[in-house]
């Protein structure tokens, strides 16, 4: 199971990779972002302006970057990882997939936001900790909602409404967490954010496990 | 008999609700400080919430029960189930935001419980959407049937989990006391309370049964 999944996740890369429109566009997005806010803002002066404009930008490539998760999916395609793959293999290596994405996309906006909006992050290891597990649990969260959406007969307009009302409770616990990590919190304080947010990646797991199987048969 | 059975549970939340609704404004209560008289609100509030988990629970229950084996019947009830289920939450909403107005001062607040509730009824209205933009019948009643059960449990885990996390302004959460503590609660106010409970639960189900005769006389018509 692990190596087919691992196969699945290559073949998904090497495609990304070799076309390199996928990932460029998507940097390309980020990046414009920062740009946009360095152009309106400038180096913001409190650091909870820099956090909202932090996870808005996020919030906007990961959905951009997983929403294409399913969306290239022709019928027939679909039909042939059926044959060669149990349904969970399928949306687990999709998962890591969008793992492997959003830490990219995390890592390039936080450079961009750091380099031209100057680093305000105090904690750091609680920031790295608090804006990974956010980053994965939306990728997970939407690799799953990009699933049920791509049923619909409008996949891109129905995805952004599935997803914002899951992702909101995430993304509160995220800011709040990172907002502290901003001020130099301690990791003592944060423990029930962090625990939401694992939580949300654990569930998104779980969902994808019991629920997929029963979306990939039709 | 048979009538009894399916017309009794009408009658009975008829009755239940005759009792509770003078009892309500005119039973005894605990007048505790800032709550003052509003704590008669808990009749209304806490009850919707209640009748809220158990509508979408059944709803929930038959969307399972179609994931293992499909029908159009199970769709329709799980369907209903929710649309009375997202009914009782904005009721709920509703009569949380008058009392918050009297109590905390606004009407709404960034509160833990509130935010999840706001986020889990608007999970229950992307069901609603969802179902809307899937052409295809079967494919439809499959896809609500995952999603159903997908926004349930978010539905449990930001209500029911996410609450006992963090600090909220309810009472029982974040050091304040909870309801059960007051000692005359047990006794006046319950009396009032678990009836009004029983009651809107058998109104909920009461108005999903209207519905769903409702729709599936609809169906039949468009088969016909």
């Amino acid at each position: 199971m692990i190596q087919r999944i691992y196969i699945l996740l290559q073949k998904d890369l090497r495609l990304e990779f070799r076309s390199k429109t996928g990932l460029s566009s998507l940097l390309m997005y980020a990046l414009g972002s920062v740009f946009i806010i360095y152009m309106s803002v400038g180096e913001p002066e409190q650091g909870f302006i820099w956090n909202a404009l932090f996870w808005i930008t996020l919030l906007y490539s990961c959905v951009n970057s997983v929403m294409r998760a399913f969306y290239y999916e022709t019928s027939s395609l679909r039909l042939y990882y059926y044959q060669i793959a149990h349904p969970q293999e399928v949306i687990f290596a999709k998962q890591l997939y969008g793992y492997v994405l959003n830490t990219i996309l995390l890592a390039v906006s936080f450079g961009a936001f750091a380099l031209v909006l100057g680093n305000f992050v105090q904690n750091m290891p609680l920031f790295v900790l608090v804006s990974l597990l956010s980053t994965w649990g939306i990728g997970a969260m939407l690799t799953l909602i990009s699933a049920i959406s791509s049923q619909t007969n409008n996949a891109a307009g129905i995805l952004p409404v599935l997803a914002f009302p899951v992702l909101l409770p995430l993304f509160l616990s995220a800011i709040k967490a990172a907002s502290a990590a901003i001020d130099g919190e301690a990791f003592a304080q944060q423990w029930a954010n962090i625990a939401v947010l694992g939580l949300f990646n654990i569930l998104a797991w779980l969902f994808s496990y019991l629920l997929f199987p029963y979306l990939w048969r039709s | 008999m048979k009538a009894i059975l399916k017309h009794g549970y009408k009658v009975l939340a008829v009755l239940i609700m005759l009792y509770v609704i003078p009892m309500a404004w005119t039973g005894e209560v605990s007048v505790q400080v800032i709550l003052h008289e509003t704590i008669r609100n808990l009749y209304w509030h806490v009850v919707m919430w209640f009748a809220m988990i158990l509508m979408f629970g059944i709803s929930v229950y038959y969307s399972a029960s179609h994931l293992a084996e499909p029908s159009e019947r199970k769709d329709i009830y799980a369907l209903e189930f929710a649309n009375v289920g997202m009914m009782f939450g904005i009721a709920g909403i509703v009569t949380g935001m008058i009392w918050a107005q009297f109590t905390w001062g606004a009407p709404w607040t960034n509160d833990t419980k509130l935010n999840g509730s706001a986020a889990s009824l608007l999970i229950y209205a992307a069901y609603f959407i969802l179902r809307n933009s899937v052409q295809d019948r079967v494919k439809r009643e499959k896809t609500a049937a995952v999603y159903n059960i997908f926004a349930f449990v978010m539905l449990l885990i930001l209500v029911g989990i996410m609450p006992r996390l963090k600090d909220s302004l309810h009472p029982g959460n974040g050091g304040n006391p909870g309801f059960g503590n007051y000692d005359d609660l047990k006794g006046s106010m319950a009396v009032v309370f678990r009836p009004a409970v029983l009651a809107w639960i058998l109104i909920g189900i009461w108005i999903a049964n209207i519905r769903i005769r409702i729709k599936t006389l609809q169906l039949k018509k468009e088969q016909w």
